[in-house]
């Protein structure tokens, strides 16, 4: 197998799975960093009155 | 230089993953394309990002959810779907030349091509199917045990018409004619012509479901195919029937592909105008 048929056999293809490869990379990593800096609502207590 | 440094060792693992992911999609999306379940996946991907975007853009909580915990089932679907396709990639990993010598059939070629093309001839009709490394045993179960040596003339025998064997397949093991009038499994496929009869669909059924070679003659029209990988190959004449079982069977004459690929590059057998199996026997 040449290094010719290696890259340009099924070639859409092959580009149409490096960018749906990295467009889920993408929103996984994003989905994964957003979660990560994600905090919660400080919930505060006011002291009750005496 | 520093920077530069930090950078590659920072950005290597995002483009590994990217190139992995990549390498996954494209061998689903080209083992997808041509079996019988394509059309299925294709509406349930486009259906499930349609979804996707919808209910992000809409921001529809609730869908979302329910899109996100339906994924795990998507993994049991493709299971069902593609369970004929799975086996057979699954039994020929197991059975990977690497690991596994196959027998040398270059006889039965030779037995296969003389009865084929005398059959079409005369215009006969034939099923015939190699037994490789996954075992046809539920095709076997139907048919009924011959064991005799492969010769022309004992497979002219069987497909003689009016013959109480004459209907159904015929299993080659080794060398050997192991089963005659053996039911083989219909192709499920809707995209093929509708002109293709019981014959030429059981060969594509049993080509999807196993690794063996099906080799059959028209009784309408005497021509000559071969199915494989459930990939049915129509008006071959006795040549390229020859070249084609070679390539397929005569697999202990061949370097693994990587190994093919560093050696320099020998002339190719084509140019010469004689086939594969002719040139191995001088």
């Amino acid at each position: 197998m040449s290094l010719r048929h290696l890259v340009f056999h099924n070639f859409w293809l092959k580009v149409f799975s490096i960018a749906a490869g990295t467009i889920i990379w993408m929103a996984i990593h994003f989905s994964i960093h957003h979660d990560l800096t994600f905090k919660p609502h400080a919930v505060t207590v006011e002291p009750a009155d005496p | 230089m520093h920077n530069v440094l930090h950078y590659i060792n920072v950005g290597w693992r995002p483009v590994l993953e990217i190139a992995i992911l990549s390498v996954g999609i494209y061998f689903s999306l080209n083992f997808v394309r041509g079996t019988r379940g394509a059309p299925v996946v294709y509406g349930f991907v486009l259906l499930l990002l349609s979804l996707t975007v919808l209910a992000e853009v809409l921001q529809l909580e609730v869908l979302i959810w329910l899109l996100r915990s339906f994924v795990a089932f998507a993994a049991v679907a493709v299971l069902i779907i593609f369970q004929p396709e799975l086996r057979r990639i699954l039994a020929e990993l197991g059975t990977h030349p690497l690991f596994n010598a196959n027998r040398d059939q270059r006889e039965n070629i030779e037995v296969i091509i003389q009865t084929v093309e005398r059959l079409a001839d005369v215009r006969i009709g034939a099923l015939i199917a190699i037994e490789q490394s996954i075992q046809l045993q539920e095709a076997t179960e139907s048919g009924l045990l011959v064991d005799c040596e492969a010769t022309p003339e004992m497979l002219e025998t069987i497909f003689f018409p009016n013959n109480a064997i004459h209907d159904g397949g015929v299993i080659i093991k080794g060398d050997r004619i192991a089963y005659a009038a053996c039911i083989f499994p219909l192709s499920q496929r809707q995209d093929l012509a509708a002109s293709l009869g019981t014959r030429h669909r059981a060969a594509i059924g049993l080509s999807e479901q196993t690794d063996a070679v099906v080799v059959v003659v028209s009784e309408e029209t005497g021509s000559i195919s071969h199915a494989y990988k459930g990939q049915l190959v129509r008006g071959m004449t006795g040549e390229q029937l020859r070249a084609f079982l070679s390539s397929v069977l005569l697999k202990p004459g061949k370097p693994h592909k990587i190994l093919r690929w560093l050696q320099p590059r020998a002339p190719e057998p084509a140019k010469t105008g004689l086939p594969a199996a002719r040139l191995e026997n001088k």
